[in-house]
């Protein structure tokens, strides 16, 4: 919160500079911490976490963002992000997880109301029982998510340097993936159109529906998340990303909030450091950006020579959405108000396509997750008290072009939708128990994150920019790295820290072939 | 299983092709227009008129200072934290927009001399035409909700914080709002009683706005409503009164009686909500407050911070009942900026991080809760109970 005036530019040197305390940047700040770097951590906001912070409404503290965390598992059986967790010295003394007990509850308009398991097997039990006539087809697909699955974990093991032979002959169904759409992967083996948006229910989570999401993206989440489980961190997300910045200066890091970074300094095609708003200079030799790629190089890298190729690289994906949730304070507890699951998804109906056409226009929702919280954790809210956060997604653009007077009327218009969906489906009577309603559009994703569109997985999560073919950190400015969503293997928590750790990662590679 | 690879590659080529016709278009920022005006990092505004509201109280009018940046767009009930330079002290104080959200040529504030007050008689007695100050944007979350508020609201004003009010009856009257306020305005005197002709004129006006005033200390001659705004005044001159939806704007003391009175007439507490401005008049009133403390003790505040590239340590004494942030903004040699707006702990500009020592924050307020863990604090509603320790080096 101090305003430093220009004239309090210090040269001090660090190893790295990360710019930006969103999940990518402080996963590539602790992974540099973990190898000893001298790492500065600069953040334009007072708290860190990007998405993944908290915040209070009257006597309400919300979750920002997280709706279940992959990857984490159990202590017999636990995760690559818990492991990377307890290497920072995060679990087990500084935080803890809560597991959530089931995968989800999926409810339509027309009363269909089910809930989907965790576990690899017991999620294809469910379906067997849910849909016995589509046994074959099930069957079928769960040999391919289990060998797509499979595939994901050998790459992982092996850190991405595998050969395209090696896959195809080892893992086959991973080659055969990477160029497929999940509508393809459903084509081979149903077309039971309520199956379909059944085990699509999560489409939500990356941004696209099965006509239009990398199969790989998505059999690899839902895979993940039946294998290992959802966790949720006791403190919400904000406990999680306060807690890695603990870690990180435990580790001899520094952090400085309120750090606006305008300018990424380079001479002759290599980082030399960063410039604040406020005219401070930080010089290191690397810096990573958690910054969107768009702004990170036409905007802060303004000045440097970039290729055309480059730049191409960086506009020619398409963009994913951004999002809109209502954070309700409900004055009852979950329970009594039958709120049983964690995650709930509700649906208008089985069109899926239509659904993500909506996504386009500031029209009727037709697909909203309601995450209620104290299920898992009791504590999320005061005592007789519950936490329910709406969210749909919407595309930037709309929301861009609207006219400010109108911005409140909008926004407050599109919420009341998103209730009445509520109202519609699991609790008749919600708006009897509202004590607090706050609203974040997709203007908010954007004022909080500044993310090009207001974007909250990066670019779209396709095909053409699944995991194997998105945006990579390395850039061509020696030095320079990217970390985040846009980038290596997209949106969500996990993933959103592993991209920030591979940045990192990149950079001690380079440094020790002294490329840099 | 070839077709599936030939797809593998088909997507590639894809990809390769749609990079190659891509064209570059400059660097854009698609919602900084939107975000601007909604929420700008900092406005300054220019003070274009001044007018008597009682002999306590002054209008002022503030136009944007920057003639290609217009004001933030509001929510009638919001507030803007205003930056006042006292002889070298910097401060921010929040003052609720007046004036009405359907048009934003300016925005009207009223300040009433707060007695022994710092901020308030400085600008009721210096401020001029012509004068300009940094603004925050439109913050706070007193303002009508279409969600849940229903369409029969009741308004309970206390002496100044009667301006939220204006601006929301404004707004709903002018757009023709359906919907029904009741105002119940408490004063000491009709001397104090702000906007009174236009409230009385609205009133024979329209059918959906009703106000009654009721004075604490009135003289003999005044007819209307006399006392405190208690649940007998209520029940007796809002019909329905469980049914309705309440917004609380006064003292904080105001808050705790009229909360009080509503509970004993059944009106659901989340039926009713409040603006919190302020810090309390006086804080050793307030519920859990360590009565052991001798009121006149002086505790030691460290402060770490970073002033021309260079890392300092300084310390100073401070009053256990006077807000941290206010101590800290008075030490003027060290000159630290820190942001603030709400001056209530609500808005979160001032969090801060908290080494060693222990602080009075009030029970009704609420922050994060692993922030209590970590050590984090709003310095504006933390009182220090102890010497202090804070590390201003990472903010």
């Amino acid at each position: 919160m101090i305003q430093n005036s220009p004239e309090d530019s210090l040269s001090e040197e660090y190893d790295v500079i990360v710019v930006g305390a969103g999940l990518g940047g402080l996963g590539a700040a602790c992974q540099l911490g973990l190898a000893d770097k001298r790492v500065l951590l600069l953040e334009k906001h007072n708290v860190p976490g990007g998405f993944a912070t908290s915040f209070v409404r009257g006597r309400f503290e919300f979750e920002g963002a997280l709706h279940m965390l992959s990857d984490i598992g159990s202590p017999d059986d636990p995760g690559a992000l818990y492991r990377f967790f307890k290497r920072i010295g995060l679990v087990p003394n500084l935080i803890s997880f809560k597991i959530i007990p089931e995968y989800y509850r999926s409810v339509f308009y027309d009363g269909y109301d089910a809930v989907i398991p965790y576990g690899i097997e017991a999620y294809f039990d469910k379906l067997l029982e849910l849909f016995p006539r589509e046994e074959e087809g099930i069957e079928q697909f769960k040999e391919i998510s289990i060998s797509v699955y499979k595939g994901i974990q050998y790459i992982g093991s092996k850190r991405g340097e595998v050969s395209q032979k090696e896959i195809i002959k080892n893992h086959p169904w991973i080659a055969r993936v990477i160029g497929l759409t999940l509508q393809d992967i459903y084509d081979k083996c149903f077309d039971n159109k309520r199956l379909i948006s059944v085990i699509s229910q999560p489409w939500g989570f990356l941004g696209l529906p099965p006509s239009k999401v990398s199969a790989y993206s998505f059999l690899g989440m839902t895979m993940s998340y039946l294998d290992k489980g959802g966790a949720y961190p006791e403190g919400r997300s904000h406990a999680l990303t306060s807690g890695m910045v603990k870690c990180f200066e435990k580790m001899g890091g520094r952090i400085q909030f309120n750090a606006l970074v305008n300018r990424i300094l380079t001479k002759n095609n290599h980082v030399i450091g960063v410039e604040l708003s406020n005219g401070q200079k930080y010089f290191a030799q690397s810096v990573i950006s958690n910054v969107n790629p768009i702004c990170t190089v036409m905007k802060m890298l303004a000045e440097a020579s970039i290729s055309e190729d480059y730049k191409k690289k960086i506009y020619a994906p398409e963009i994913g959405p951004s999002g809109f949730s209502v954070y309700i304070g409900l004055n009852s507890p979950a329970e009594e108000l039958g709120l049983k699951e964690h995650e709930t998804f509700l649906n208008l109906d089985d069109d899926l396509d239509r659904a993500y056409e909506s996504f386009r226009r500031i029209e009727d929702p037709r697909y909203i997750v309601a995450a209620c919280y104290n299920n898992i954790d009791p504590n999320i809210s005061p005592k007789g008290t519950s936490q329910l956060v709406l969210t749909t997604l919407q595309m930037g653009d709309e929301w861009q072009t609207i006219a400010p007077d109108q911005y409140h009327k909008i926004k407050d218009k599109y919420a009341d939708k998103m209730i009445q969906m509520i109202e519609h489906t699991i609790l008749p009577n919600i708006r009897e128990y509202i004590e607090v309603a706050e609203i974040a559009s997709p203007l908010t994703y954007y004022r909080y994150s500044k993310n090009y569109n207001g974007a909250i997985y990066g670019y779209h999560q396709d095909v053409l920019n699944s995991p194997m073919m998105r945006l990579k950190s390395k850039t061509p400015i020696k030095g320079l790295y990217l970390a985040g969503a846009w980038t290596n293997f997209g949106g969500g928590f996990s993933t959103a820290i592993l991209g920030g750790r591979v940045a990192a990662g990149l950079y001690l590679h380079d440094k020790k072939e002294g490329k840099i | 299983m070839m077709e599936d690879i030939k797809k593998y590659r088909e997507a590639e080529k894809l990809k390769k092709w749609s990079q190659e016709v891509q064209k570059i278009p400059p660097y854009l920022d698609k919602f900084e227009r939107l975000n601007d005006r909604l929420h700008p990092e900092i406005q300054e505004l220019k003070i274009t008129k001044i007018q008597h509201l009682s002999h306590d109280t002054k209008l002022f009018r503030f136009i944007s200072a920057n003639p290609n940046k217009p004001l933030a767009i509001f929510r009638a009930g919001q507030y803007i934290g205003i930056t006042v330079n006292i002889n070298g002290v910097r401060t921010v104080r929040p003052y609720s927009i007046i004036s009405s959200p359907n048009q934003t040529a300016y925005y009207e504030l009223g300040i009433r001399r707060k007695k022994d007050g710092f901020v308030s008689p400085f600008v009721l007695d210096n401020a001029k035409i012509g004068d300009i100050f940094e603004a925050t944007e439109p913050l706070g979350q007193f303002y009508y909700n279409p969600l849940f508020h229903g369409k029969d609201l009741v308004f309970i004003a206390g002496g100044c914080g009667i301006t939220p009010f204006i601006s929301m009856i404004r707004d709903i009257i002018e757009l023709e709002k359906p919907i029904n306020i009741e105002l119940l305005y408490g004063c000491l005197t009709e001397l104090d009683i702000l906007f009174r002709e236009e409230l009385e004129d609205i009133r024979t006006r329209k059918q959906n706005f009703e106000v009654k005033f009721v004075l604490s200390e009135a003289h003999s001659e005044w007819g209307g409503l006399c006392g405190f705004i208690t649940k007998d005044v209520i029940s007796s001159n809002i019909e329905n009164y469980i049914d309705k939806f309440y917004y609380i704007c006064g003292s904080r003391e105001m808050y705790q009686f009229i909360l009080e009175e509503l509970n004993k007439l059944g009106v659901p507490r989340h039926h009713i909500i409040f603006e919190t401005f302020g810090v309390p008049d006086d804080v050793t009133k307030i519920m859990g407050w360590p009565s052991h403390l001798n009121l006149s003790d002086l505790f030691e505040i460290t402060l770490d911070y970073i002033q021309n590239g260079k890392t300092h340590t300084t310390s100073f004494k401070a009053s256990c009942t006077e807000p941290l942030l206010n101590s800290i903004e008075h030490q003027k040699d060290i000159n630290l900026n820190i942001k603030s707006g709400c001056r209530s702990g609500v808005c979160a500009l001032c969090r801060t991080k908290l080494v060693s020592g222990e602080i009075f924050l009030p029970p009704d307020v609420t922050i994060r809760e692993v922030d209590k863990d970590l050590g984090y604090i709003h310095p504006c509603i933390s009182y220090p109970l102890t010497d202090l320790h804070l590390d201003l080096k990472m903010i």
